[in-house]
Formats: C-alpha cells, structure tokens, sequence
C-alpha cells in the first residue's frame, strides 16, 4: 500500500531541511520505495472572500448579485448558488485564475459583469464528487487569505511504499519517525488532544471483551450536526486518496492517517446498552457496504444488546452508522490482534484502510492518544462535548531480543563498531541492556528475532555503505551434460520454425477440441473468464497463437513451443512437457521454385528432424483417432509400443470452427524421449555401393511403410538404404510403388551376385503385397 | 573421296545447319558409318573372299575410309560439345530479379535471455533446478515463512485452482523448498521458470519468468549477496551498472533487499534479495548456526526487455510472427 502524503506534513514532525526529491531518495534508501508526484495544481490567486451583500439579479430570478470582499478590494460576483444569501465567507476565484480545466476570463451574466467567481469543491478539484453548491466555509479564517496557504498545499506529494511489514510506518508520524531515526533528526511528540481524565469515566460503556482484543476505549459524546472538516483536513485527506464522508468519520479518518490509529463512530442513539466484543455469534450483520455478514467462528464481533453492530477492525454496521442528524456518538479507538484480523480477512475480504493497518499491526500503547487527539478536532470542528468514557486495556509483555554485534557483522560481511551498533537501535527507539538483550517498541510488530535486528542494522547503516564483497568457491564443475530440449528446439529453429512462449491458460472450446489425457485443470480466479482452463495440450496454444497472427494477416507461418501441459489424473497433477509445432500456408522448400503448401508429409518430415535430436530414426507411423485432426491424414508416432507423438492435418471441421486455413500439426511428448543418446558412431565403407530400382504393382489399400518396414527388419545382407522413389497411380484400384535399394558391404566390393541375392529375398517380400 | 565419307560429311553439315549437333546425333551417325551393320563393316566382311593381291589393296582403301569416318566423328564429338557449352553460356539470367527467401526460424528472445542467464550461473557453480508449476499452499507460502493468514500472502496476486486447495506457484522459490527438502548443503542452486499471478497490465503479466539463485553455504554473508547479484547482472547486460541497494521486504529473506539501477534516466528495479531467513532453512532441517543462505530473484522477462528496449512486456507473450523474427 502507498501512503500519498505533503512533504509539508511529514516535516511537521520530522525537522529535517530537505528538498522533496531529498525526502523521497532518503525514504527509499530507508526502504520506503517513494515516488515524487504532481499534486493537484491550486493557483494561489484563489482567495478567500467575506461576502458583504447579496442582491437579486435584475434580468434573472436565480442568479444573484453579490459583494465580495477579497481582502483590500470588494469584487462584484454574480453566482446562481441558492445558498448564497446565507454564506459569509467562501472561496473566490477572481477573474484571471486558474481552476481544473479553465480559466476564468471576465464575463457578462445577462448584462451584468462578474469579476469572478464563488467555488464550489468539486470546481476547485478538492472532491470528485458531491459537494457541487458553493463552500461555506466555516473556519474561523479571514478575507484575503491564499486558498493554498490554508489548505498548506504543496504542489508535489511523496507517494511512499509501505512493505506489508511495517504497520507502523502506514501513518504521517510512523514515517516521521523512521525517518528522523534514519536521518538523525529530531521527530516532535504526537499531536496534543484532550485530558480524557477530565471527561466522566463510566462503567456502562463496554461489556466483556474477547481474547483478540488487547485494548479498547469508548466515549460518548454530542454533535454540532451542521459542521464540515477544515480545508486542510479535507485536502490531506484527498491527497491520500480518501473521499469525504461524515464529518466524524473524515476526521477519524484524519487521525488514522496522521497517526496511525483507526477509530470507530456509532450514532449512539442507535446502540443499545454496553458494547462488548465477541468471537462469531449467530446473528448476522448488515454491514456499511449494505451486505448481510454471517458471523464466522473466529470472527471478533462488537456487539450491543440487540446484537452485533461491528465486524470488529473490519467494517462498521449500516445500522449504527453516522447519519446527517445524528447528534450522539459513540467513538471507538480499539486495538485488535493482528493475525485475529487477519485471519477474517483472508475469509471475507472486506479491505478497508482500518483493517490494512489492524492486520499489520496497531501499537498498543496508541489508542488513547489517538482518542484524545480525536476528541479534540471533534470539539474544534464539529462542535462535540464529550459526556463519559471508558478504557479497557490488556496487560501486555514488550518484546526483547538478545544479539551479538559479532553475529550482525558475520551476517552482514561487516566490521560496524559496538557503539554505531547501540546508537542505531537506540535511534529506532529500541533499548539495548548491558548483556545486549535489545527491547523492542510495541509499534514495531516486525521484530522479533536476532535476524530483524540485523536488517534494522543494515537499513540505518545503509545498505549502500555495505562494501561487495567477492565470493570464492571451490572449483567443482558439474558432470557435462547435454540439453536435448535446447538441441532439439535448434533443429525445430534450423527448419524455419519459430519458437513461441504462451500463456497457459486456454479456453474450454480448446479443451474440448483437442483432448489431452487426464481431468483438465481450472483456475478458481482466471484473469479472463473465458481462459480459465490450464492448457491439457500444446496445440491450444500453438491455436492461439496462429489465430493471433492469422487475424493480422499473416498466411505463413511455422509456429513451435516448448512446455508444461497440466492435467489431474487420480487427484495427482501431471505436468508433461511437450514440444508442439504448427504450420500455415506455404512451406518455402526453396529458392525461386514453385509454391508449396503443408500437408501430411511436410508434418512427417518435420517429426523426422526433431526425432533426430533425441537420436530417433526408426519408428512406426500407425492410425490415430485424434477427433480433432484430418481422420485420414494423420498419424501416431510409435516406437516399442510407446506413442512419442502425434502428426496431422488439421481436421477441415476444425478449420471452420477455428477459422483457420489448411493447418498442419505435430507433438512430441518430450518426457517419452529418452534423452540424448548419443548413436554410435559409423565409419563410411571404403568399398562401391550399389543400388537397384524395383517397381511393384499393389492395391491402393497397401501401405508403403508397412513394406519398408517389413524389408528394414528382415535382416537382408548388405542393404544400407531403401529410399521411397515413386508412387503412381497406374489405375483406379492399382499404383505403382517404385523403390531404390542402397547395398554397400564394409569388407569388399560386391559382386552382382550377392546383390542379386539379397534382391530375391526383398523381391520376395514385397511380392506379398502384390495382387492376388 | 569415297562416297560415304562425303556423305557423312555433309550429314554432319546438315546437322550443324539445323542446329541440331548434339553428341547423341553423333552417335547415331558413327553407328550407321562405323557401327556393325554399317557399310564398311560389311565391305570388311566381303575382303576375306578375295584373292590375296586384291586383299591387300582394297584392305589399304577401306583403312583410309575408316580413318577419316573416324575423324570426321570425333571432329562432330568436339563440335557437339563446343556447340553445347556455347549454348550454356549464352543462357543469361536477369541477376537483379529478386530470388524467394527460405526464412530462417527463431527462438524466442526469452529461451535465448535464459540460455544466456544459465550460462552465466553455470560459470559461478550454480546448478540448475525445476519444479512443478502446480503447488501447494505449503511449499508456495508455508514453508518460505508466510505465516497463514499473513498479509504478505497478499503482496502475491495468486491464481487457485477450482474445487481444490492448490495454487499456481507465484514464484519460483518453491523449487527450492524442493530442493532443501531433498539436499544436503552446501549448495548453489539456480531456478529458472514460469511463474504466474492474476496480474495484466504493461509491466505486469499474468504468467512470466522468473530466475531465483539460492546459496547455502556456511559463512556466507549479504556483503557477498550483493557482489554476486550485482556481477551476474553486470554479465547480463554487458556493461558495469550504475546501482542502489534497497532495503524491501520478502518473508523469506531478513534482511531483505531490493537492487536498482539506472536505466535510462531513472531508477528501474531489477531484482529482490536478500538473506534466507532462518525460519526458512530450520523448516528444511538446516543447522542455521553452521549455514546462512542467500537467495535472488529477477524477471527473465524484466532483464530481457531491458536488453533489447521494449518497453511493453505483453509483446513477448503475443507471439507476433514480424516481433519473433527478428531474434
């Protein structure tokens, strides 16, 4: 969470000289990551003006005529505000000023001239919203005044990053005082607010109070119910990006800003008899966002009589809440244990600024000086009196933690001396006893072992004046080894394929196109509804992928990834890595020749060379009955009855359904591959080879691999090779399948006699596809 | 001259004429001229039928007969190829005609940003780790010191798989919960993979790569964490870095760091690091007064836009056919 705040402010209570860009380098070598931002622009021409007299316009019923006196000088202002008559001072934005969007130029109203203009908040920027009539304002402030020096405006802010450890640090005085501890300067006191001694203690406030609350105090009090928050109040309070609400509400949330503390209002006249904080309950609760919360066990719940009236640390009831008429509150500025809130959090998820900081940790020891605090704006800007109060607080044991500056300066790689060390802690407001057991402040939830202490070393000492420190290893090189993935995807490369890296998620149209094995995987909470399925095939991707480029115009292409798919197979996920590759359009097989397009053999071949990577040549191409490719056209890869992958045709259905064209597809189930090994190794033969044609006439239901397979394995002396030279069609129920047969021996020339021999045993062979 | 040779010579002439020299005309012209059943052939045949005086002479005439067939042959053999080269070498081509292009393919620049990163890890004794992508609550949080329910449990925008407690790892540092479980230190570990958090906006994608290094090793310390990041970046980029360490926070790390630099004209952040914290290696069954560890993490992704200037990291993911070829 960033907290956006005015130097101005910061500086009020950590006296250091510094430009902004000064504070935001300081704060983030401190570990506040801190950006300096553009505020706002107020033009300082705005002013604020008496109005000394109002008359009807003489040529309009709604608008009026009024004198305004802006310090030394009484401009004459036309303005259509009907609550005009009754204001005294307002904000005047004379003729010449800047406001968001405009600037103000002199103008006639129906024939009469106006040289300026009244404002409302929303004209000035101070609110988004509401707030459209003009502001009254109430401050006891006088004519003339620059609107910005009242709202103490600085024209940039310091947007600080707070870690989710620091709950100390999530307000204008935590800040301070890290940063006066890190900067050596001094940090002021905490913001005076009233003696709660002199307000009338009662018993009648609260009830019992559960485990996860260390500290909790109520006060009741009256209300002026016509007042607003001071200028300055409201502008520190947009620039932290908090809208307005009730007048209570804005200053306690005022206060949390500026100090750290969330505090509650109920309209008293809603409770009912002393309010006690329970854990779960029965009864469910309307909350401020207007929903019913139904209570869990582990829930803190503040409760009256009737029932329960707060998520405790979370969020306010809609039915106490503060109201324009209500003239009775009831404040509570309580501490809940942190992992207490935290726990409800994860559960409900209720995210307000109160329960950020409850759940990083409020200081125990805050919580009255932040009512008193309270109690006092309250009584300056919204007329409160405060009639009875009471405090319950938990006895708590502050944190110690014992160190050794010789384990700082080992952990760190450092030589800081005992006294830098003491001087540090003592800064950070930490103790540091004789036998350096070092007490921590209860603000700092964050420290709790040696190791915290040592960073909170480290930061004051500053991480830049830690020397590097070059490190040295015994040189043990691990075992070569090679990456076939990486050898792999260079073949898939060197065959003008481009490689691709997508999101796992896909669609359930592509989930159900193509199958992969095993339940697939869903997202609880996808970033697109409609991808929220993690991918159970590498060809979902690789579809996205070209569908992407497709709808750019691209017509050809060769597409590759290599990744996890993912998938639940008996409650146990599997996440096998394949290689998939996908080709479009034209297949480029070389200089100036003519056109080619993919098809299956272009898949094949594209199988072949990546095969090779791994050290496959041989495998069997057998029928696959995957539904979302070509049912004639494509093909499972098998090798000892293990399927290392799938070749194909897009299936033309598909096409249509995914708006594609003519697509060719190939996976390898890469976890199937044995890995690398390396083949061994020929030496070429010294001696002639010789080949023979042979042309066979067979049915067009005979597969050409099924006879090349049958020749490979039958073991014929002296073949080497045996090429597919031709397929011809010769008739309708007939083709021609022509063969080239490589013999070489690595011993002798051979004589055409062995040749001949080995060719009757293959002629042979494939004389059992011939027709009969 | 005898009838024959004329003959032979103006055929030859004929076929020069007609453009139509070529070896295999020759050859069909030595086989009527010279070949079996050719003129001579038989004239040769009927020699041995003369009378002995006669054998001789004629036997002479038929020689010289042959002899200029034969020449006239081999002068048409030389002719044809003469002819033959001459025709290839009046074949032009225009040579400013542009010629198709094979497209070469591509990896994709975060497979070359990896190999490059791996590589340079290898060189100071990192061994390279994977794990799975679909964890637990425990290795994911748990056991890297997030306390359930805390809110740096949030800091992590974590996708959760339906009707089932597990998760999508938000970083890779699950590996090495992995690996500690499973190794004994020391060890110099490298994690490279994806990673994935509900998260999409320029500088945020919903999956992205992720390197985590970790040391465990006894002794070593954050003056030694900050010399290793900062040179293993320095590799990376290729040139020395103008930088700031940071302190940040990470539950697994204390104390925790983040490294920037300058890019550009302003301060970009590049990494988190930090030393591993001791819930973390006493959760493994490490002695944490014999072992610290360090750990660092960087974006593959973050360091590979840096090194080729994008500026918007969804490019890498939208796998556009003009972006990738260029790499």
């Amino acid at each position: 969470m960033s907290l956006t705040i005015s130097p101005k402010w910061l500086q009020s209570y950590c006296q250091i000289d510094a430009t902004t860009e000064q504070l935001a380098s300081m704060l983030s070598d401190s570990g506040f990551e801190t950006e300096v931002i553009d505020d706002l622009y107020i033009d300082p021409k705005l002013v604020i003006g008496e109005v000394l007299q109002v008359e009807k316009h003489p040529n309009a019923d709604k608008l009026n005529l009024c004198k305004v006196d802006i310090g030394g000088e009484v401009l004459s202002i036309v303005c259509g505000c009907p609550t005009v008559p009754s204001a005294r001072l307002v904000i005047v934005a004379p003729v010449g000023s800047t406001l968001p969007g405009m600037i103000l130029k002199p103008v006639k109203l129906r024939g009469v001239d106006s040289e300026g203009m009244i404002c409302s908040l929303q004209e000035i920027g101070l609110v988004e919203e509401g707030g459209k009539g003009i502001y009254h304002v109430k401050e006891d402030l006088s004519a003339g005044q620059r609107l910005i020096d009242v709202l103490e405006h600085d024209a940039r802010l310091l947007d600080i990053d707070v870690t989710p450890n620091r709950g100390d640090c999530l307000s204008v005085y935590g800040i301070a005082r890290d940063l006066a501890a890190s900067q050596k300067a001094t940090l002021s006191s905490y913001p005076s607010g009233i003696d709660l001694g002199l307000v009338v203690k009662s018993s009648e406030l609260l009830g019992r109070m559960a485990d996860g609350v260390s500290g909790y105090d109520a006060m009741t009090g009256t209300l002026d119910r016509t007042a607003s928050p001071p200028l300055y109040m409201i502008n520190r309070l947009r620039q932290a990006g908090m809208g307005l609400n009730h007048v209570v509400v804005d200053i306690l949330n005022y206060v949390m800003l500026e100090i750290g503390q969330p505090m509650h209002a109920f309209d008293q006249r809603y409770l009912d008899g002393p309010l006690s904080v329970t854990q779960g309950g029965e009864q469910s609760l309307k909350l401020l966002n207007d929903e019913d919360y139904k209570p869990k066990a582990w829930d803190l719940m503040v409760c009256d009589q009737k029932g329960p009236q707060a998520l405790a640390g979370i969020m306010g009831g809609m039915d106490s809440r503060m109201l324009p008429d209500s003239d009775t509150i009831q404040l509570e500025s309580a501490v809940f244990f942190p992992r207490y809130i935290a726990k409800s959090l994860r559960n409900c998820q209720l995210n307000s600024d109160a329960s950020y900081r409850y759940e990083r940790g409020v200081s125990i020891d805050l919580n009255q000086t932040a009512l008193a605090y309270a109690a006092k704006l309250l009584e300056r800007y919204a007329g409160a009196s405060f009639t009875a109060y009471q405090s319950y607080k938990l006895d708590a044991e502050l944190v110690s933690v014992s160190i050794s500056v010789d384990k700082i300066n080992r952990y760190l790689g450092t030589t800081i001396r005992e006294d830098e060390v003491q001087d540090i802690l003592q800064r950070l407001g930490m103790d540091v006893s004789a036998n350096w057991k070092v007490s921590v402040p209860s603000y700092r939830y964050d420290v709790s072992m040696d190791v915290d202490i040592i960073e909170e070393v480290a930061r004051l000492y500053g991480y830049n004046n830690i020397a590097l420190e070059p490190m040295h290893s015994e040189l043990n090189p691990a075992p070569l080894s090679r990456d076939t993935t990486m050898q792999c995807k260079q073949a898939m490369v060197q065959a003008g394929y481009q490689e691709v890296v997508q999101f796992s998620f896909v669609s359930e149209q592509l989930i159900n196109i193509f199958q992969g094995e095993g339940v697939p995987v869903v997202l609880r909470n996808p970033i697109h509804a409609e991808y929220n399925y993690m991918r159970t095939h590498i060809w979902q991707s690789l579809i996205l992928a070209a569908q992407h480029n497709y709808q750019r115009q691209i017509t050809d292409m060769k597409l590759f990834e290599v990744g996890e798919t993912f998938s639940s197979l008996k409650d146990e996920i599997s996440e096998p890595t394949s290689l998939g590759a996908i080709c479009i359009g034209q297949v480029n097989h070389g200089y100036g020749h003519h056109d080619e397009c993919v098809d299956y053999y272009t898949m094949q071949s594209l199988a072949r060379t990546a095969l090779s990577a791994y050290g496959i040549h041989q495998f069997l191409l057998q029928e696959c009955s995957d539904g979302a490719l070509h049912p004639k056209q494509s093909a499972n890869i098998v090798s000892e009855g293990v399927v290392l992958g799938t070749i194909g045709m897009l299936n033309p259905n598909v096409c249509q359904v995914l708006s594609l064209p003519d697509t060719g597809l190939m996976v390898l189930h890469l976890d199937r591959l044995a890995s690398g090994q390396q083949n061994p190794i020929r030496i070429p033969s010294k001696y002639p080879a010789v080949s023979r044609d042979v042309t066979i006439t067979v049915g067009l239901d005979v597969k050409a691999g099924d006879m090349q397979n049958d020749i490979v394995s039958a073991d014929i002396p002296y073949l080497k090779t045996i090429v597919l030279q031709d397929i011809y069609s010769q008739s309708s129920d007939a083709v021609n399948i022509t063969w080239r047969i490589g013999f070489q021996s690595s011993e002798k020339t051979l004589s055409d006699k062995s040749v001949e021999k080995s060719m009757l045993v293959i002629r042979g062979l494939l004389d059992n596809y011939t027709q009969s | 001259m005898d009838a024959s040779v004329k003959a032979c010579q103006s055929a030859l002439a004929d076929l020069e004429a007609n453009d139509k020299l070529i070896a295999h005309e020759v050859d069909q012209l030595k086989s009527f001229y010279l070949g079996k059943k050719s003129q001579i052939s038989q004239q040769y045949q009927s020699l041995a039928k003369l009378p002995p005086e006669d054998k001789k002479s004629q036997g002479k005439a038929l020689n010289d007969v042959r002899m200029a067939l034969n020449a006239l042959i081999q002068e048409g053999y030389a002719r044809a190829e003469k002819i033959a080269v001459n025709k290839l070498l009046g074949k032009g081509v225009d040579i400013t005609a542009a010629s198709k292009v094979r497209k070469p393919g591509s990896l994709h620049p975060l497979t070359i940003a990896y190999q490059e990163m791996v590589a340079i890890l290898q060189t100071m004794g990192f061994v390279i780790e994977s794990g799975p992508h679909i964890e637990d609550d425990y290795h994911n949080f748990t056991a890297l010191n997030f306390p359930e329910d805390h809110p740096a449990r949030t800091m992590h925008d974590t996708f959760y798989l339906k009707d089932s407690e597990r998760l999508l790892r938000t970083h890779t540092s699950t590996v090495q919960v992995h690996i500690l479980n499973r190794q004994e230190p020391p060890l110099r570990i490298a994690t490279p993979g994806r990673v994935y958090r509900c998260d999409h906006d320029p500088t945020h994608s919903p999956m992205f790569n992720q390197l985590e290094c970790l040391v465990v090793e006894p002794g070593c310390n954050f003056s030694q964490l900050k010399w290793l990041l900062l040179k293993f970046c320095e590799a990376y980029l290729g040139k020395p870095l103008d930088y700031r360490f940071r302190p940040s926070f990470f539950p697994f790390t204390e104390p925790s760091a983040e490294l920037d630099i300058v890019w550009g004209d302003k301060w970009l952040e590049l990494a988190g690091c930090g030393m591993v914290h001791p819930n973390v290696l006493s959760e493994a069954g490490i002695d944490t007064e014999t072992f610290q560890g360090f750990a660092f993490g960087i974006g593959i992704d973050r360091l590979a836009m840096m090194k080729y200037g994008i500026n918007d990291l969804r490019v890498l993911y939208e796998n556009h056919v003009e972006f990738l070829e260029q790499f």
